[in-house]
Formats: C-alpha cells, sequence, structure tokens
C-alpha cells in the first residue's frame, strides 16, 4: 500500500533516520550513518510513495518493513 | 564526486499502485524515484543517482555495496531479453503516448564527472499480455 511522503518522513524520524528537505531539486533525504537515501517529493509532503520505494527505503537501512509500515 | 564516467541500468515502470506515476530503479545502486511520466522518472532517478554518490563520497562510503538483490538483475536480464532498441536518445518523449503498451522501459544512463549525463534510453520491452506493433 502507497503512502504519503510526510508520513514516511515521520515513520523514518521515529526509527532515528534523519530527514531533510531539499534545498535544490526534488527530493528529500533520508540518512542514517553517513548513508543517503533520497525520496522523490514532486509534490511535496502530500507526494504518494508507491510500495517498491517503501521496500526499498527499508532494505537500504535494514529496517523491517513491518516495523516501518505501523508508524505510518 | 566521482571523477570517472559510470554506467547505470534504470529500469522505468508504471506504478502499479499509485497510478500514473512511474518507477525508476537504478539497478547498480538500488535507489528508486518516481515521476509523472517515464521521462520525467529518467530524470528524477538520475537525479537522486547523483545525490546518493555525493552522500557515498562524502562519507567515504564504497555506492557498490548498494547493488540491487541477485532477483532484481534476473528480471532485468529477462526483460532486457524480450525488448527492442530505441532509435535515439530522444525516443522515450516520443513513445509517451504509447506508454499504454509497455511493461517496462530500460535505461542506461553514463554519467561523467560532477554528474554530466551523457547517455540515455536504450530500449524498451513490449507488455506481454498485448500485441502492440510499435513503430516509433
Amino acid at each position: 500500500m502507497p503512502a504519503r511522503l510526510s508520513d514516511i518522513a515521520r515513520a523514518c524520524a521515529a526509527l532515528g533516520i534523519e530527514v531533510e528537505k531539499p534545498k535544490t531539486g526534488s527530493h528529500w533525504k533520508a540518512r542514517l550513518g553517513g548513508t543517503v537515501f533520497p525520496i522523490p517529493a514532486g509534490n511535496a509532503g502530500k507526494t504518494e510513495i508507491p510500495d517498491l520505494y517503501i521496500r526499498k527505503l527499508c532494505r537500504c537501512f535494514g529496517i523491517d518493513e513491518k516495523t516501518l509500515r505501523s508508524l505510518l | 564526486m566521482m571523477a570517472e564516467t559510470l554506467r547505470f541500468w534504470i529500469v522505468l515502470r508504471e506504478a502499479p499502485d499509485v497510478p500514473g506515476t512511474w518507477i525508476g530503479h537504478c539497478l547498480e545502486l538500488d535507489v528508486v524515484s518516481q515521476g509523472d511520466s517515464p521521462a520525467h522518472a529518467l530524470s528524477m532517478t538520475i537525479e537522486a543517482i547523483g545525490i546518493v554518490l555525493e552522500g557515498d563520497a562524502e562519507s567515504g562510503l564504497d555506492p557498490r555495496r548498494r547493488r540491487a538483490p541477485e532477483e532484481d538483475w534476473e528480471e532485468f536480464g529477462a526483460l532486457l531479453g524480450r525488448s527492442t532498441p530505441l532509435p535515439g536518445p530522444n525516443a522515450l518523449r516520443a513513445i509517451e503516448g504509447l506508454t499504454d503498451h509497455l511493461e517496462a522501459l530500460l535505461a542506461c544512463v553514463e554519467l561523467g564527472p560532477a554528474n554530466a549525463e551523457v547517455e540515455v534510453p536504450v530500449a524498451w520491452a513490449a507488455r506481454a499480455d498485448r500485441a502492440p506493433s510499435l513503430s516509433v
């Protein structure tokens, strides 16, 4: 199930992942331990983020997908 | 910032769960972005690649650790095997009106120093459940 970018950002923050809004460009940045994962933000916080993206975000940061989804 | 030219494969597909949204997946970095058309998703994915490479360079991390899992590469190999080359670098925009007939678009992008884009798409793949006769 897709999720709004603003909800993903809130869930990431709850898991200790820093989320930065862009100074330039169209991506927010999720950051943990030096690893950055860009979050597409074509429609700012209202951007609908597909499942595939959520799975890849979880894989990148070694997060259990159910844990992230429980925070959305 | 990288000093050499690097090649990335990007798979572009329509998101099954967000209608009208195209997803770009860069296999070498396992990074995903999205846009409201294949061309938009491709440019967003290239921007995401730049962010990842810059972040890894700043942190002294090897971007090769991000490589997508083998099952993604196997799926990509199968897509590539049933794909037809696009006629030129502007073809992505030319086929935007035909995307209903496409299963996926495959783009090979080479980025030089300062993330300068060198090359764009090389192939498209027809949907398995349709029999389109596309000429682009």
